[in-house]
């Protein structure tokens, strides 16, 4: 660690490429997910224009992207969506989300100079990167794309009834995407307990902290258990043993139980850091300390214990005992009572706060609002009668995406319109990032509302084609609708590209504090030298969210304030 | 914003959710958000899936409505600053604790309440002996259904058996075979009496599902499930795949038709009969 103090000449690769610092590697984290998130998001586009107009050859584009009249196939639709499904949830949120904003604040917000294994924070990016790549090869894989859905459920996903290699790709990049998680959740979890400044107890640390070490502790203890899933998974199709074989002596369902018993933490994995950090942005932007901090603490930390026992509620239709699946909605039910807590303790701190809207804190709101909507139909499907007609539909589509695609994003958008001018030195364009945030959250309202009234009317999800069933014909006009908004909203997101992107090299210079926040970071310089803190590691002295202390003059208090 | 008012508030959204349930016991209104029932089963989960819908308009409008006079009534106003208050005293606490709780019991358990009415509806299971018997074997990408035919008696079936000929894995030695009938794609039903259809899959995992009976379940090769319903409302409906099986799983269609009389469905069936 000696070494870290000092700023070397380094070489280009040692900087840029194979970086040992946490905020190059952040940074590294943040334009691969950003990538991926692009190309993610690129895949929805080619489904929503299959499902406005089904089977019409796509303009220009179609005979690159799909060959013969330039239409899209149904296995190039089944494949679309499940890369679409992969790529967003493992290699776009978890890197932003996870790798960038885990990466570039942990140390920072709680006063280190690093995390505490840099190699295996270096090593688990590119494992990560390297996964991506192959995730995305896979749709051009010898044999045929991978096309079992983001679930990939054997037997489908199993060696006769996917003969081509892009399986077999989907599986590896996966398994080398959790690998990287789970390398980067033990970093996290050391450095978080065992890095913290002098003064910085638990219970000083910012809310984001807390959320991205709930999330790490997630990931340790479910990830392991998608790898050998999908390890087994990966002996069927290429040693043929038969662990998921339906006529072996096995059942199929061993793996949708794995496969959940992660699955639905994983949910969690991703919301976790979110909730953090619209706590703390509530704060900032309230010029009010959180209110409830403590509660919202234990409240994520029950949702954090919930999450592990709740999976079978994705597997009410697949032949589980009533009895069982009751067990299983009353569990799911039980997370309101602390989402409940933190929500309200959300909505508390705004009560009498002294409110500046900008673009983070409307990022933020605008998450309260989507994670509402997002949670309350939550219900509708943890009701075991209910959701075994909501199941596979629309319903679960729309419900989802407000929780993990529309909240998330918007949290991202709000992380990064935060940070940037730490990270980069340089402001955004709050005009620009204000008009983003207020029509993506307009769009994704539309979007997710409309796929969950479609799917309430029994509109089935990974439909290549629907149209020939005449019970969904009021519903199917909406796809056309969907698609324009998604459109929309595609286009809505070069304004944050050009935002992003112009402000990195021309933003107005950033001052060392632009939101007058209280946490450790915005006490260095923007960016933070290598080793952040200079000479001396800072003292922490108070909590992460002292704002308008009575007898002061200025309405924020640095955690380093004597 | 006092802890009373704050008590009260609580107090008009919850009465709301008890109107919200009664208005959805009525089933009026926004009736065009589900396609046609035709089940008792059916009913409870509409009363459900509104009871939780109005809910669910209700508490988010509070939300929204919270959210935006906050937002205007506390906007930084120069000069003015925030309340600093941390609520973490007892008190503050045990209001959330309190409205955490209220959400959990007004939302939550009534919600499990009405779910175990619906399922209780579903495990009354009918006699065997009054039911119409069907097994369905799901495959890619076709729903093929066998009738036991005039002896009311099915040959017996096994699946490891089965071959790319003999889809069920009949066993053709079986003298209650021979009257049996297979037909693809045609659920074909008297109304008014219980139906038990026998789910097996042949491939991959499949889920069979009509949107007017309100459920679904999955075909799981390797295992044979049992489901019951009774249709109350003569008519064909669409039966489709809710679980991804292939490239044609948006095409895996087939239709249930709900007759009047058994004896018309045998007439309907006779064709299908070897």
């Amino acid at each position: 660690m000696e070494s870290s103090h000092h700023e070397h000449e380094q070489s280009f690769v040692s900087k840029y490429v194979f970086p040992l610092d946490h905020k190059m590697i952040g940074l590294q984290y943040l334009f691969a997910g950003i990538f991926f998130l692009f190309a993610g998001g690129f895949m929805a586009l080619l489904m929503r224009w299959q499902l406005a107009a089904p089977n019409q050859p796509l303009p220009m584009l179609g005979r690159f992207f799909f060959g013969g009249t330039g239409a899209v196939l149904p296995e190039q639709y089944n494949s679309l969506f499940t890369l679409h499904g992969t790529i967003m949830v493992f290699f776009a949120v978890t890197p932003i989300l996870v790798g960038a904003f885990g990466n570039y604040l942990i140390p920072l917000q709680i006063g280190a100079r690093d995390m505490a294994m840099p190699r295996v924070n270096m090593i688990s990016f590119w494992m990560l990167f390297v996964g991506g790549l192959i995730m995305l090869a896979s749709m051009v894989a010898p044999g045929g794309p991978a096309g079992a859905g983001w679930t990939s459920y054997p037997p489908l996903s199993g060696p006769e009834m996917s003969k081509g290699h892009g399986q077999t790709f989907w599986i590896l990049g996966l398994t080398l995407g959790g690998t990287s998680s789970l390398m980067g959740a033990i970093n996290y979890i050391a450095t978080i307990l065992t890095m913290r400044t002098k003064g910085m107890t638990l219970f000083r640390m910012p809310l984001t902290i807390w959320g991205l070490l709930f999330s790490a502790v997630l990931n340790l203890l479910f990830v392991p258990v998608v790898a050998a899933a999908l390890i087994l998974l990966l002996m069927d199709r290429l040693a043929g043993t038969a662990f998921f074989a339906p006529f072996g002596g096995s059942t199929p369902l061993l793996f949708q139980h794995l496969f959940w018993f992660f699955g639905h933490p994983e949910v969690y994995i991703l919301i976790l850091p979110i909730w953090g950090i619209v706590g703390d942005l509530l704060s900032v932007f309230s010029r009010k300390p959180a209110f409830g901090y403590k509660a919202t603490i234990y409240a994520m930390l029950a949702i954090t214990a919930i999450s592990g026992v709740v999976w079978g509620h994705h597997m009410y239709t697949a032949g589980m005992s009533p009895k069982l699946s009751r067990v299983f909605m009353t569990l799911t039910v039980m997370v309101s009572i602390p989402s409940a807590v933190f929500f309200l303790n959300w909505l508390a701190t705004l009560w009498r706060g002294a409110i500046r809207l900008t673009s983070p804190m409307l990022a933020a709101l605008g998450v309260v609002l989507v994670f509402a909507l997002g949670g309350l139909t939550g219900i509708f499907n943890a009701a075991e009668s209910l959701d075994l007609y909501l199941h596979d539909t629309y319903f679960v589509v729309g419900h989802f995406h407000m929780t993990l695609a529309a909240s998330v994003l918007l949290g991202i958008f709000g992380g990064i319109y935060y940070w940037f001018p730490k990270m980069f030195g340089r402001m955004m364009n709050e005009s620009l990032a204000k008009a983003h945030v207020i029509s993506s959250f307009a769009l994704v309202m539309v979007i997710f509302n409309l796929m969950m009234l479609m799917g309430a009317y029994g509109m089935p999800r990974r439909y290549a084609d629907p149209t020939k069933y005449e019970y969904l014909k009021p519903v199917l006009h909406w796809n056309i609708t969907i698609s324009h908004a998604v459109l929309t909203f595609a286009l809505v997101q070069l304004i944050f590209a050009y935002n992003f992107i112009y402000s990195i090299f021309k933003g107005k210079i950033a001052p060392i504090n632009p939101w007058e926040a209280t946490s450790l970071e915005w006490g260095v310089p923007s960016p933070p030298p290598h080793g952040n803190f200079g000479e001396k590691l800072p003292v922490v002295t108070r909590g992460p969210h002292e704002f308008s202390l009575p007898g002061q003059e200025a309405d924020w208090a640095m955690q380093t304030q004597a | 914003m006092g802890k009373k008012t704050v008590l009260r508030l609580a107090a008009y959204a919850l009465a709301l959710m008890a109107c919200a349930q009664g208005f959805a016991a009525e089933k009026s209104g926004l009736s065009w958000m589900l396609p046609e029932g035709i089940t008792t089963f059916a009913d409870k989960v509409d009363t459900l899936f509104y009871t939780l819908m109005y809910t669910t308009i209700i508490v988010f409008g509070i939300v929204v409505a919270v959210l935006l006079f906050f937002c205007i009534r506390y906007r930084r106003t120069p000069g003015a600053k925030a309340y600093y208050t941390h609520g973490d005293s007892w008190k503050a606490t045990a209001l959330t604790g309190t409205l955490a709780m209220m959400v959990f019991l007004g939302i939550d358990m009534n919600t499990v309440r009405l779910s175990k009415a619906a399922s209780a509806d579903m495990e009354n299971h009918p006699d065997y002996k009054d039911a119409v018997h069907v097994q369905l074997l799901a495959k890619q990408f076709a729903w093929v259904f066998r009738y036991p035919g005039p002896d009311g008696k099915f040959g017996r079936v096994d699946s490891k058996a089965a071959t790319d000929d003999n889809w069920f894995g009949v066993d053709e030695k079986d003298p209650a075979e021979a009257d049996d009938i297979q037909v693809e794609g045609y659920l074909v039903i008297p109304v008014g009496k219980p139906v038990m259809i026998e789910i097996r899959s042949k491939d991959v995992i499949h889920s069979f599902f009509i949107a007017a009976i309100r459920f679904k379940q999955d075909a799981v090769p390797g295992m044979k499930t049992n489901i019951w319903f009774s249709p109350r409302k003569t008519g064909e409906y669409e039966i489709v795949c809710a679980e991804l099986c292939g490239a044609q799983h948006s095409q895996m269609g087939g239709k249930m038709r709900v007759m009047n009389t058994q004896e018309e469905c045998d007439n309907f069936l006779k064709k299908f009969a070897r």
